[in-house]
């Protein structure tokens, strides 16, 4: 941060001397300047890109090939394509695969919309909105571990909130929220904690839609449903667009949160080996334990790249889609 | 690329090299002062030129308090001992980078697959000097760190020794638990058969609708297929082949007996399972807290026992309620080997072999294993120190007598798996336990998890063998 | 606040208004329950936490467990790791964003809009991707066990910061440094003295941000580091034990309630940026 203060950016940069100066010019023609101040000023991402991410993923690919644990770089054994054959008749894998879709199939749909509800409602002249607003956007806040916590203490079957006032109606009801049904509890806490993010973003795009149209739509005989549907939701569609792009990204990878809900996690678990319960046993999380857990780098980044390009797929098919439905900015 | 780089980027490094950098930022419009900014922030960081000999120990916080570090670091400087939190993950990282700790804690699982990627320091010379640990003060258990190669553990050179242990599989009864549900408790003195334990654990189990109120019975879920090779070996049978190439589960009688004496538990709702999860997290506090009738597992629950601070359960402690047993006998046998034999290794990549031997001698031999011994958490694994195990008090009198009596049917050791990685549970008892709610529901039949078992476990096996040969 | 409030819509819109209402206040209840009963519990005995029936609150405030907090682990040297770890993380990352950023908004050369169609690949390639080959590399190189990884990510700057960095500066206005760039500046002044002073929301926001991405990390510190280099979050969920390995909750708990303070405290300072949308101008763009 020792950048933003005035002072210090002076002494960093001292004023050129003429005489260096008319030396430059000669030198280098103002373009060429431009170029290298632009490569300099990007270089740092540049080098990151290409020693952090190019490297390592393409190190990643031919990792995929082998069954390198971390330690038999002595007598690694090449294996061709059969680490990813093996994804298809790993039970685990494909079991987690189908949970993955069935978690972002439920968590991407009702994030979007109990975030863009709450978005519409702050934005209908409400008093005290900025109250509303910060704690809606709260939970947001809280760190993945306390959430996990959090989830513990609502949750737990015999200890939790949730059941315990449950059983102040319904005497001896116990609900396994953490196991039988984790995937709803996931998906609700994961709600809990997304839909601030959410909602800010919509927040800031109807803010952006100017009253003039809504209000004319309402002159025009459409009550608020109508005004909604027909205004406000179309030009709307870049912002969903985008949030459901990266929220669906977002929720394929989805891992940490299983793993720390998991009822082996806390105390003594908690390491990556543990296992979520099956419910909320996620691809990601298979992919992790392969790696960190029984030390299959291979097989994990295979699995990885399974995923990736899954994931790929169904931007594109977004992409694609979009022309459809997307409302271009050109037409406000 | 890591030339430049020191070694290890520690928070005082970091702090150093960002007192550096906003010295100069700050100092830079006068040019000299920048110089000696640095250099004064050195001096927080010379304390290393002591030359210090860095001794690392992976080991378990509790097992290890700070206090006896420290003690150790004043009693045998230069050596510098610190602790590192146990991770499995972090241990194989830092081994492949080069920089593994000195110490290890392992357990019996775990020596055999080290031995076999050549990651264990022999320790056997140490040994043969020692006026500490010396060879006829060894508790047998201490076999499980001997080997000759990793298919015959407990011959040869010794690679490493157990801190403390115990048979694994005492019987606990809270009586007090009986008397709430209204059933006689039971005198297990004299071991019963395992059908008997069965009805016991059934007789007190309390369920409403499909919900268990009191649990009959419980047992650690990380141990459980190390279970079920003691539980076969007592059968005279295996879990694995002779030469640990394959599993043998499906068909293989004794082995599906075993798992389903668990699983059985487990179906009935005497015994937690994912469907019937532990109500305070694990058996310990379900015992204490009058939840959970009967608990097999090892000595070291007695130190638990002793120290829970319930004032209801320390009426039962001290009204003799609380009772440890010998274990049931498993197909008419009694057998009750220690399956833990949690210890401690020296990796074969330490820099410093006789700093590393003096730590371990002091944590094996020396007050930390005094300590242990009098905690009355395990059974100390040299014979010299049980003159100071807990023998008095109504609980410590009873398990101290209960241990005499099976001494006698815990000295064999167990010939784990060499291609496959030690942990709680290992792998067999991972697949298990992965698909064991789905088996409870009846999603899939008893014999498809065993087929299960047995297949994933193959493949592990396979590929632990492609990475080792 | 809007001109139609009379007619026949008057009581139709007093009525939505109720309704709108009721149902803010709800959320907003449902939302805090948690974070008040996580509160609550924190100054709860233990036995009162494992107690079967429903109590919201304890009988007794436990401020004992906060002290337990602090003093069961040594909670003042994981949260000093946490800290510096997120600091100079966040600091880094800033800084390289915010010049990259730059690059690609005002600096016109070869290449730039196809490295920065890169930058937005970037932003949607899953990042899962690089975990593990990162993991590797890492470990071959030796850099685990220390806070080289969280520079080296720092220094190579983000490009979702890049993109926002991006847009907050084509948004700019350019005249100020045309006069400055006519009077012969060269880049890096202009950069430095007339642009990052006058970026003050994108730099806090996104400085923020990658502190907080640190401070609630829990998988990068548990590959990375162990023991007494580990941050705070990797120790809630492992370190509150009893000597047995098993949970002790209520001073977990109450270590949870510090924890989260400092994300609050800091959410409050750039609530202001946050909420205008400076995160996401980009995509209103």
């Amino acid at each position: 941060m020792t950048t933003t203060s005035p002072d210090s950016t002076k002494a960093l940069a001292p004023a050129p001397r003429p005489a260096a100066r008319a030396w430059r010019r000669r030198l280098a023609s103002r373009r060429t300047q431009k170029n290298i101040a632009f490569y300099l000023f990007i270089a740092p991402w540049l080098l990151g890109l290409i020693f952090l991410v190019l490297i390592p993923v393409l190190g990643g690919v031919a990792i995929s090939f082998t069954n390198y644990d971390g330690l038999n770089i002595g007598n690694l054994k090449f294996l061709g394509l059969s680490n990813y054959t093996r994804i298809f008749s790993d039970r685990d894998a494909m079991w987690s695969l189908q949970r993955v879709f069935v978690w972002t199939a439920l968590n991407v749909p009702l994030w979007l919309c109990i975030s863009f509800i709450l978005a519409y409602l702050l934005n209908q002249g409400i008093r005290a909105r900025g109250f509303f607003r910060t704690m809606y956007y709260l939970p947001s806040v809280i760190p993945l571990v306390a959430v996990a916590w959090i989830g513990r203490l609502m949750l737990h079957p015999t200890l939790g909130l949730v059941n315990q006032t449950l059983n102040l109606f319904f005497h001896g009801v116990q609900i396994n929220w953490l196991t039988e049904y984790a995937m709803i509890s996931l998906t609700t806490v994961a709600v809990w904690t997304g839909l601030g993010a959410g909602m800010v973003i919509f927040l800031a795009g109807l803010q952006g839609i100017p009253v003039a149209l809504e209000e004319a739509a309402v002159i025009d005989g459409a009550n608020r449903l109508q005004s909604l549907r027909h205004v406000t939701i179309p030009l709307m569609t870049p912002i969903i667009f985008y949030q459901l792009v990266l929220s669906i990204v977002a929720a394929m990878q989805y891992f940490a949160l299983p793993m720390l809900l998991a009822p082996t996690a806390g105390g003594g678990g908690g390491a990556l080996g543990a296992a979520p319960t099956r419910a909320v046993y996620l691809f990601m999380v298979h992919s992790f334990r392969q790696a960190f857990g029984f030390h299959r780098y291979g097989y994990a980044t295979a699995l990885t790249w399974f995923l990736v390009i899954l994931i790929l797929l169904f931007t594109a098919v977004l992409f694609w889609s979009a022309p459809r439905w997307v409302h271009s900015d050109t037409e406000t | 690329m890591s030339s430049p780089l020191p070694n290890h980027l520690s928070r005082r490094n970091l702090l150093k090299l960002m007192g550096a950098s906003l010295a100069i930022s700050a100092c830079a419009p006068v040019g000299a002062p920048a110089g000696q900014q640095p250099a004064a922030a050195d001096k927080g960081a010379a304390s290393p030129a002591k030359a210090a000999t860095e001794v690392v120990m992976m080991y378990i916080a509790g097992e290890i308090p700070d206090p006896l570090i420290k003690q150790f670091n004043q009693d045998y400087a230069p050596i510098n001992l610190t602790r590192i939190d146990v991770d499995p993950t972090r241990f194989y990282a830092m081994f492949a980078a080069g920089e593994a700790p000195d110490l290890v804690r392992s357990m019996a699982p775990d020596i055999p697959q080290l031995l076999g990627r050549k990651m264990l320091l022999n320790l056997q010379s140490y040994f043969d000097t020692s006026n500490v640990l010396k060879a006829d003060d060894m508790q047998p258990v201490n076999n499980y760190y001997r080997a000759g190669d990793p298919l015959s553990i407990g011959q040869g050179p010794l690679y490493g020794m157990v801190k403390d242990w115990a048979p694994d599989a005492f019987i606990w009864v809270n009586e007090a638990v009986f008397e709430k549900v209204g059933v006689k408790a039971p005198d297990l003195t004299k071991p019963v058969s395992e059908t008997d334990i069965k009805t016991i654990a059934h007789s007190v189990t309390v369920r409403e609708g499909n919900q268990t109120k009191t649990f009959g019975f419980d047992t650690a879920a990380g141990f459980i297929d190390r279970f079920w090779m003691s539980m076969a070996k007592a059968a005279g049978g295996s879990l694995y082949t002779d030469d640990f190439t394959a599993i043998k589960v499906v068909g293989n009688e004794p082995v599906v007996n075993a798992i389903k004496f668990y699983f059985d538990l487990a179906k009935d709702g005497v015994m937690t399972s994912p469907l019937n999860p532990s109500p305070a997290g694990w058996f310990g506090p379900d015992f204490t807290g009058g939840r959970l009738g009967i608990v097999s597992t090892g000595y070291w629950f007695h130190g638990f026992v002793i120290s829970d601070p319930g004032p209801e359960f320390q009426q039962a402690v001290a009204a003799g309620k609380v009772k440890m047993y010998p274990d049931f006998t498993w197909y008419g046998k009694r057998s009750n080997p220690c399956i833990t034999a949690a210890g401690a290794v020296i990796t074969s990549s330490t820099k410093h072999p006789d700093a590393a031997w003096t730590a371990f001698e002091w944590f094996m031999g020396k007050e930390p294993a005094q300590d242990r011994a009098k905690s009355g958490w395990g059974l100390p694994s040299l014979t010299s120190l049980w003159n100071l195990i807990p023998k008095t008090g109504p609980l410590s009198s009873s398990t101290w007598t209960t241990v005499q009596g099976e001494e006698p049917y815990s000295k064999e050791t167990i010939q784990f798996n060499p291609y496959l990685a030690g942990g709680e549970p290992m792998v067999p008892g991972a697949i298990y336990q992965t698909n064991l709610e789905q088996a409870l529901k009846g999603e899939i039949t008893f014999d498809e998890l065993l087929s299960r078992i047995e297949s994933e476990t193959n493949t592990a096996i396979q590929e632990g063998k492609n990475q080792v040969s | 606040m809007r001109a139609i409030t009379h007619g026949r819509g008057f009581t139709h819109r007093q009525m939505g208004k109720i309704v709108t209402y009721t149902l803010l206040i709800a959320v907003t209840v449902v939302l805090t329950i948690p974070v008040v009963y996580l509160i609550s519990t924190s100054l709860k005995l233990e036995s009162e936490y494992i107690a079967e029936n429903l109590q919201f609150f304890p009988k007794k405030l436990q401020w004992h467990n906060y002290y337990l907090a602090l003093t069961m682990i040594d909670f003042g040297h994981y949260a000093l790791n946490s800290v510096l770890l997120a600091t100079s993380f966040a600091t880094l990352i800033v800084t390289t964003s915010a010049m990259a950023g730059y690059g690609f908004a005002r600096i016109p050369a070869v290449g730039r809009s196809k490295l920065f169609s890169v930058v937005v690949a970037l932003i949607l390639i899953p990042a899962s991707i690089f975990i593990i080959p990162q993991f590797v590399l890492f470990s071959n190189l030796r850099v685990t066990n220390s806070y080289w990884p969280w520079i080296l990510w720092g220094l190579s700057a983000s490009p979702f910061f890049i993109f926002l960095f991006r847009q907050f500066f084509l948004s700019f206005p350019v005249e100020l440094e045309e006069a400055a760039e006519v009077d012969g500046a060269r880049v890096i002044r202009i950069f430095l003295q007339i642009v990052l002073p006058n970026s003050y929301p994108v730099l806090a926001t996104s400085f923020i941000l990658a502190f907080l991405s640190v401070w609630g990390d829990w998988l990068m510190p548990l590959l990375y580091l162990a023991d007494r280099n580990t941050t705070l979050a990797v120790k809630l969920i492992t370190a509150y034990v009893n000597p047995q390995g098993f949970p002790i909750v209520t001073p977990t708990l109450a270590a949870s309630v510090i924890y989260i303070l400092p994300p609050v405290v800091m959410f409050f300072f750039v609530q202001k940026y946050i909420m205008q949308g400076v995160v996401t101008s980009g995509i209103k763009g």
